[in-house]
């Protein structure tokens, strides 16, 4: 029985842990391992982007946002432009993105934390930062009795619960303290 | 005491239950519209990179013609289809399974595409660079089309068909996520739906839709409706194929197949098609139909009005093959190269011979046989093994072309037998190119139907 038990335990353990789908899973320390920079701030300016590419197809449709604010590791100022593919160039042209943020989380004028990684090339050439896992690279803060907080995205994100923005901010610098030791 | 023995055990098992199930039972999410049936063709672009993209070579009944990425997106997109494909087997992980969506739903496979199409072509292709993490993704809005792109760089893609190796990722599971985005549907926040959004090991979980995944196609698309037409059956007789089932109408009915040479995405159809009893559709294959899937429209536009896929090789069997290899001429570096027209029916008697990249004005003459072989031969390789049979002399066009209508009604054609691989080859002179002073083009194989 009490072999049963364990075993059936572990094998619902092991299905919680087997969910899979199209962006990576990153927890924090990983997210923190893969990106190069992580910046919270507000997004003050919006850009939608098409490229007509010769090898990568026509109708590359890119988002950049650009955070302004602090940068988690440092705590020094930073200006930030993050990419992800996707987005509207108006009303009638361009392409929702199946794994972008969400319209209401990419807009003008919301407080962030954002995670970022310089890319070479994010497809038809385009070189810049991209927002780490796309969606699962954006985090939308709210002001709170105890100081602003980090709105959690669920299971498998780097954030997957609500968190200080303080906590996460010196998570987030000792995380990068350690990164940098092993390099 | 008895107690006890069973307490740490069931307080292992009741939180393992709790990390394990969804805090709601349906968390599925829409993204808003639907594929009329004017949107439920899909093709593959095959620009993938990776060598482990395409080294699955071995051809599956179940999904005639296609190996490698396309075989695996063809599955990926049949597991959202109504019922099982053919006998639902094809996939090693989930064995006589595929096909599980059980709404008005079903795709039309339409082979390979020749370019990536813009955003709502319905064509799935892979994207060079990569984007921080994200693997692959889908464009919408969906009421015209969709796009899906993989991300070169992202990953080391595997098409299967078993398990991938470690570092992987499968296309099959991956692309079964990306093509329910251009269903209609969202990510979902289930642990172990297929549409969930974050990924955690290497996708093949995904291949299978979970409870939610089909809650929500069945949201979308309505459950599967009593009145839907139902394959259960495709007999193949040469060229004449006998569709069993049920609900098909009495007449009108559309027979949907996989064209060939597809360069528009849409099915080929073929109209006013009449049933016995609801129950049984015979019909002559078009000789445009290729290796894919068959499915039937009853009049009507519901989505309810179209049948399921049901995997087919119309052509005798299979469709004409190019194999073995052309040499270069004085004319062409390419060497001449061999294709075809017209129906491979010997009844319809109007299958032609054609090859491009013949030396202008050359004379040639084709031959065949019921044998291959690959010797050198001339300036080029002999792909025909004995014995031969040889077609009348002819010339060239000023133009490099050189075609030739098969009549099956004197010899030697009227010697090839229906449903028997004859390999066909173009011998012609080519003096300008030195050494033996003749070529000879790449071969074709056909399976000729009465």
């Amino acid at each position: 029985m009490r072999k049963h038990a364990y075993a059936l335990a572990a094998l619902l353990v092991a299905f919680a842990a087997f969910a899979t789908a199209a962006i990576e899973r990153l927890d924090l320390a990983q997210m923190v391992q893969r990106a190069d920079g992580a910046v919270h701030g507000r997004i003050v300016a919006k850009k939608v982007i098409r490229i007509d590419h010769q090898k990568d197809g026509v109708e590359l449709y890119y988002t950049t946002l650009t955070v302004e604010g602090v940068n988690l590791a440092s705590g020094q100022p930073q200006t930030v432009d993050v990419t992800f593919p996707g987005g509207f160039i108006s009303p009638t042209e361009g392409v929702f993105n199946s794994e972008a943020p969400s319209a209401d989380d990419q807009k003008v004028g919301n407080d962030v934390v954002a995670f970022w990684k310089r890319e070479k090339n994010m497809g038809g050439d385009l070189a810049g930062n991209a927002l780490m896992t796309s969606h699962g690279g954006l985090y939308r803060t709210i002001a709170s009795k105890k100081g602003r907080v980090v709105q959690g995205r669920g299971d498998g994100y780097a954030v997957p619960a609500n968190i200080a923005l303080d906590d996460l901010s010196a998570r987030i610098q000792v995380l990068t303290e350690q990164k940098n030791q092993q390099r | 005491m008895q107690h006890a023995r069973f307490l740490v055990p069931l307080a292992v098992l009741g939180g393992a239950a709790f990390l394990a199930l969804p805090t709601r039972t349906e968390a599925y999410t829409t993204i808003g519209g639907s594929l009329g049936l004017a949107q439920r063709d899909f093709r593959v672009f095959n620009n993938f990179t990776d060598p482990t993209a395409n080294d699955n070579t071995t051809p599956d009944a179940n999904f005639p013609g296609a190996t490698g990425v396309a075989l695996a997106m063809w599955k990926a997109n049949l597991e959202w289809g109504s019922r099982l494909h053919g006998n639902g087997n094809g996939d090693p992980t989930q064995p006589g399974g595929l096909g599980s969506g059980g709404a008005n739903f079903d795709p039309s496979w339409q082979g390979l595409a020749t370019g990536i199409g813009g955003t709502n072509d319905n064509i799935i292709s892979e994207l060079s660079g990569s984007s921080g993490g994200t693997l692959a993704y889908c464009e919408t809005p969906i009421q015209d089309g969709w796009r899906i792109r993989f991300y070169q760089d992202a990953a080391n893609w595997s098409d299967g068909p078993g398990s991938t190796a470690g570092g992987q990722y499968d296309l099959q599971g991956v692309g079964t996520h990306e093509l329910g985005h251009a269903l209609g549907l969202g990510h979902s926040t289930v642990a172990g739906a297929t549409m969930q959004a974050v990924a955690t090991v290497n996708g093949v979980n995904e291949r299978t839709i979970s409870a939610d995944d089909i809650a929500g196609v069945q949201a979308i698309y309505g459950v599967a409706a009593a009145t839907k037409p139902i394959i259960t059956n495709v007999v193949q007789s040469g060229c004449s194929l006998t569709i069993t089932g049920s609900n098909f109408a009495p007449t009108g009915n559309e027979v949907w197949f996989t064209r060939l040479n597809n360069a528009s995405g849409d099915p080929l159809k073929v109209t006013n098609v009449t049933s016995v009893g609801g129950t049984s559709i015979t019909l002559t294959a078009p000789t445009a139909a290729g290796p894919g899937d068959l499915l039937v429209k009853i009049p009507g536009s519901a989505n309810s009005a179209l049948s399921n896929a049901w995997p087919v090789n119309p052509q005798g069997g299979t469709a004409p093959q190019s194999y073995c290899q052309a040499a270069p001429n004085s004319y062409d570096i390419f060497g001449a190269t061999m294709a075809y027209s017209g129906s491979t029916s010997i009844a319809t008697n109007n299958f032609t011979l054609v090859t491009n990249g013949v030396p202008p004005n050359a004379a040639c003459l084709y031959f065949f046989g019921p044998n291959q072989t690959f010797a050198p031969f001339g300036n080029g390789y002999r792909c025909v093994g004995n014995p031969t049979t040889r077609l009348p002399i002819m010339n060239a066009s000023p133009f490099g072309d050189a075609a030739l209508t098969l009549n099956f009604t004197t010899s030697p054609a009227s010697t090839i037998p229906a449903n028997s691989p004859r390999n066909f080859q173009l011998w012609y002179r080519n003096p300008a190119g030195g050494g033996a002073g003749f070529n000879l083009s790449d071969g074709l194989q056909v399976v000729f139907c009465p």
